[in-house]
């Protein structure tokens, strides 16, 4: 089963320029109206100007989760991605450990397995889809960038051809 | 995405209250330039005495018809640099001066004052230009609200330095037209 594909680079950077052009839009849309709300005030301009610091107070707070969380975060799925498929694979067999807590790589949080591979134990990373794993069935794995690229429960002919 | 904002906000939150803080000074700034009032919109009126009360300068702001009239005063003659105050604040900064007699005779008018035409009351002139007007015994009776007058005779003038008193706009004039009654 393989859990990155090239078309999910693809929509990660499609989102990360979708949510630009939409920051852009709204961040014109907001100084468009606050210049108009200033430029626009009479001399008793006090309900304008609270209008317009509530309208600055909303689009600075959603400025700050923006570029925090929103963007930050697609900013971060489209790097992991880009560096996991032009990463070199490592194909190997192992044996499953365990699941440890989720951990952040990269700046994203993921599931994290523990695997015995022929050289020790590896955590590696698990990005996207469901499954489960069985604790002391080996499985063949291929790790990029560490994390999950693909992985296949170890047959009789497989394990013949490894070995 | 919830999730993640909320894991967020214990390192961000001081970013949302910058935010806050920042938004609301950034406009009362802004705002306040913005429509602060052009040299032509406000008057300043320098008084040589005690200002009892300022709402004076919201009433004569009203009769004028200008965005804000601002009173500077310096009592007169007690050693507090009244000279230096008379001279930088009044006669350069101001727009109308209203003095005693005494200190408007040690003046220099025709070089400090704007003349004034075709306002009644009783003139104070100098070589045979009117350079001010008396202050009524009635209007001082009236202003005495708001204005201390310990000498006998006060005058007001259009210091010539301002764009109030003809040069741009006649403000000034009015002014004297309104506290002379």
């Amino acid at each position: 089963m393989i859990f990155i594909r090239e078309e999910d680079r693809v929509a990660a950077e499609g989102r990360k320029k979708r949510l630009l052009t939409i920051y852009i839009a709204i961040a014109s849309l907001f100084v468009i109206a606050a210049l108009l709300l200033l430029f626009l005030s009479p001399d008793r301009y006090q309900p304008y100007m609270a209008v317009t610091i509530v309208l600055t107070i909303a689009f600075g707070c959603y400025s700050v989760f923006f570029f925090s969380v929103q963007y930050d975060f697609a900013k971060k799925t489209d790097r992991l991605l880009d560096k996991v498929l032009s990463a070199l694979p490592e194909r190997e067999y192992g044996v499953f450990i365990k699941e440890l807590d989720s951990l952040t790589y990269e700046g994203i949080e993921m599931r994290t397995f523990r695997f015995l591979l022929p050289d020790g134990e590896r955590d590696v990373h698990h990005y996207q889809g469901d499954i489960s794993l069985k604790e002391g069935v080996k499985y063949i794995v291929e790790i990029r960038a560490g994390v999950l690229y693909e992985l296949a429960e170890m047959g009789e002919r497989d394990e013949k051809e490894i070995s | 995405m919830k999730k993640r904002f909320l894991d967020s906000l214990p390192s961000d939150w001081i970013k949302y209250l910058v935010v806050i803080v920042l938004s609301v000074f950034l406009w009362l700034w802004v705002f306040g330039l913005y429509h602060a009032p052009k040299e032509t919109e406000k008057l300043e009126v320098f008084y040589a005495g005690v200002v009892n009360d300022y709402e004076v300068e919201d009433i004569a702001a009203e009769a004028v018809g200008v965005k804000l009239v601002s009173i500077s005063s310096a009592y007169p003659r007690t050693g507090n640099a009244f000279d230096e105050k008379y001279s930088l604040v009044a006669l350069t900064a101001s727009d109308v001066v209203i003095v005693p007699k005494e200190i408007a005779d040690e003046t220099d008018c025709e070089r400090a004052f704007e003349p004034i035409v075709g306002i009644e009351g009783e003139a104070y002139n100098r070589n045979g230009v009117q350079y001010g007007v008396y202050l009524s015994s009635e209007r001082k009776q009236a202003l005495s609200a708001y204005f201390t007058f310990e000498y006998d005779e006060y005058i007001v003038f259009a210091v010539a330095a301002s764009m109030n008193s003809g040069q741009v706009t006649n403000h000034s004039f009015t002014l004297i037209e309104w506290l002379v009654g």
